[in-house]
């Protein structure tokens, strides 16, 4: 089999439809109906990725995350329902690379997992140098951004934020982590700052900042840096 | 001490117990003003102290205890300390004065304190009301949830039929359909709990109780769910002399019925279920008990509130069990679960006889 999926939900008939779709799709699926079979599954078959539901039984998927990242940097997507936003909030500080909100589209996951496990690779061998995403090219290791081939002037913070986004294309990040990585420890909380530098981003880098096609909001919990591929 | 702010001639006698404490107050500050007049040889500042009594009387009790305790402290000074001694006399314009002072400081306070009272009492209102939208809110949420759960899966298993380029066999397409359908009848019997649920709880506030007999009701029950308990030995243990409590038919209606449904929902099937009435001196008690698997200590009193369900049986709201509380406990009776003698779950409720 090729690559392994530990399907983590409480639900007998979520698992049920995701076990025969990502059959069919050619993963291989393990499932765990609670967090603490999760943690034993995911210790003695460790999987290439996790899909990991916020409510279970016996601890939420904020848990779930922080103790297998204690060890293990196996991409998790968390599925959740609309109002566990703090939950989920937390799941992603705790290291979770990405959420879907349930109701969900099988395909839409599929697409979620598939960038997860790219970047799962990715992070194994080394941070990208150039990430395209539009007509916008970052070049990390030049510390050069250009939009349609011209250079754009981006202040220190807002550089650094698009930075960190770019890392993480494709997935979402948090407020906390967004502030903790640029401004540094006790900023946490300043999402109100973050909001005006992310505008200004904006500004600078989408053809129309007020409904932004590359800096994606995820309402709630932070942003998502829509890359190419 | 019901009525603090009643006038003297109310007869229930704790009600004097503030106009005794006042008097006795004031009866001590007379005679501190009497020792220290004796001390300083005139009275100087001291008639002051009958602040004391008056505004202590005025914030705890209200106008009418303050109103006695300046009355007593004026005319004790009069009688006491003022020439003629052993007189009641007021002639002198400072004695007048300080009588108005005093009145008008008790007043003020008394006033002062009623309205801080009124405050603190709307505080608690409010405070009532804030809980029961926090409550309305989490159910809300709850039942939110529990409708996108069987959603999710309906959600998950038509948009993997859709995929195109995916290798679902025959066996696959199958499942994800018998999901499907089984998550659709799972949604229908949550919007048809939720509605019985919203349609019960208007009448769940005050039963309608007419003396009903619990034996026939327990019987029209079983005959009712019939069809969902074929295949089963269903043991009614009932007496043969009618069992007439005072109840309101559709409520405890609804309790058997819920109590019945649940042993055949959650068991293997095939297992018995057994209903017993018995008659105790001053309640009636109805046990649904059954053969299952039963239920751990530690989900039982979990099992009772709403929107909670027992771990190993994901199906279902846990409304009904919270909702058949809820009656049971209208009526004055009590719901609990515990061990049935053949290993199963119990589940039983009493229903006071007198109303």
């Amino acid at each position: 089999m090729g690559v392994e999926v530990l399907v983590v939900d409480d639900e007998p008939q979520i698992r049920r439809a995701l076990r025969v779709a990502l059959r069919a799709n050619g993963y291989g699926v393990r499932e765990a109906p609670t967090g603490e079979a999760a943690l034993d599954l995911a210790a003695a078959h460790p999987p290439d990725l996790i899909v990991l539901d916020l409510m279970l039984p016996d601890m939420d998927g904020a848990e779930v995350c922080r103790r297998i990242r204690e060890w293990s940097k196996v991409p998790i997507i968390i599925l959740s329902v609309q109002d566990d936003i703090d939950v989920k909030v937390r799941a992603l500080d705790e290291g979770a690379d990405d959420y879907l909100t349930k109701p969900f589209n099988i395909q839409e996951l599929l697409a979620r997992l598939r960038v997860a496990l790219r970047h799962g690779q990715r992070e194994n061998a080394e941070t990208p140098q150039l990430v395209t995403a539009g007509e916008i090219r970052i070049d990390l290791a030049r510390r050069i951004v250009t939009r349609r081939g011209e250079e754009v002037h981006l202040t220190p913070t807002e550089y650094a934020l698009l930075r960190y986004m770019a890392e993480h294309a494709d997935r979402v990040v948090t407020h906390h982590q967004l502030l903790r990585s640029t401004m540094g420890a006790g900023y946490e909380d300043a999402v109100g700052s973050l909001r005006v530098f992310i505008a200004s981003l904006r500004k600078k880098l989408e053809d129309d900042p007020a409904e932004p096609m590359l800096i994606v909001t995820e309402p709630g919990v932070g942003y998502r840096l829509r890359a190419e591929g | 001490m019901a009525h603090p702010g009643a006038p003297l001639w109310v007869k229930d006698p704790a009600q004097w117990i503030p106009y005794l404490v006042v008097l006795t107050a004031v009866g001590v500050t007379l005679l501190s003003v009497g020792l220290l007049q004796g001390a300083m040889g005139s009275l100087g500042m001291a008639p002051l102290l009958y602040l004391v009594p008056t505004t202590l009387a005025a914030a705890r009790w209200g106008r009418w205890p303050a109103l006695v305790a300046v009355l007593a402290s004026v005319v004790g000074h009069d009688v006491l300390f003022v020439e003629p001694v052993g007189a009641l006399t007021i002639a002198r314009a400072d004695e007048a004065v300080g009588l108005a002072l005093l009145l008008f400081t008790a007043v003020v306070t008394a006033q002062l304190a009623d309205a801080a009272r009124q405050g603190a009492a709307q505080a608690r209102e409010a405070e009532v009301v804030r809980r029961s939208d926090q409550l309305k809110t989490a159910l809300l949420r709850a039942v939110s949830h529990d409708l996108r759960t069987p959603l999710s899966s309906i959600k998950a298993g038509v948009s993997g039929l859709r995929q195109t380029g995916a290798r679902y066999t025959e066996e696959d397409r199958e499942e994800l359909l018998a999901a499907i359908e089984e998550e659709a009848d799972r949604l229908d019997r949550l919007v048809a709990k939720l509605l019985e649920a919203s349609l019960l709880e208007a009448g769940a506030a005050s039963p309608r109780k007419r003396s009903e007999d619990v034996g026939d009701l327990v019987h029209s029950v079983v005959r009712r769910l019939a069809p969902l308990l074929s295949g089963r030995r269903v043991d009614l243990s009932i007496g043969d002399d009618p069992v007439a409590v005072p109840c309101d038919y559709v409520q405890i209606d609804h309790v058997v019925t819920n109590l019945i449904e649940n042993a055949a929902r959650h068991t293997p099937a095939g297992t018995p279920i057994s209903v017993l009435v018995t008659r105790g001196s001053d309640a009636v008690k109805v046990t649904v008990a059954d053969g299952g698997p039963g239920i751990p200590q530690s989900e039982r009193e979990r099992l009772l509130r709403p929107f909670e369900r027992g771990a190993s049986s994901s199906r279902g709201v846990g409304l009904g069990l919270a909702i058949a509380r809820g009656f049971v406990e209208a009526h004055g009776g009590r719901l609990w679960v515990e061990d049935a003698e053949a290993g199963g779950a119990q589940f039983s409720f009493t229903l006071p006889l007198i109303a």
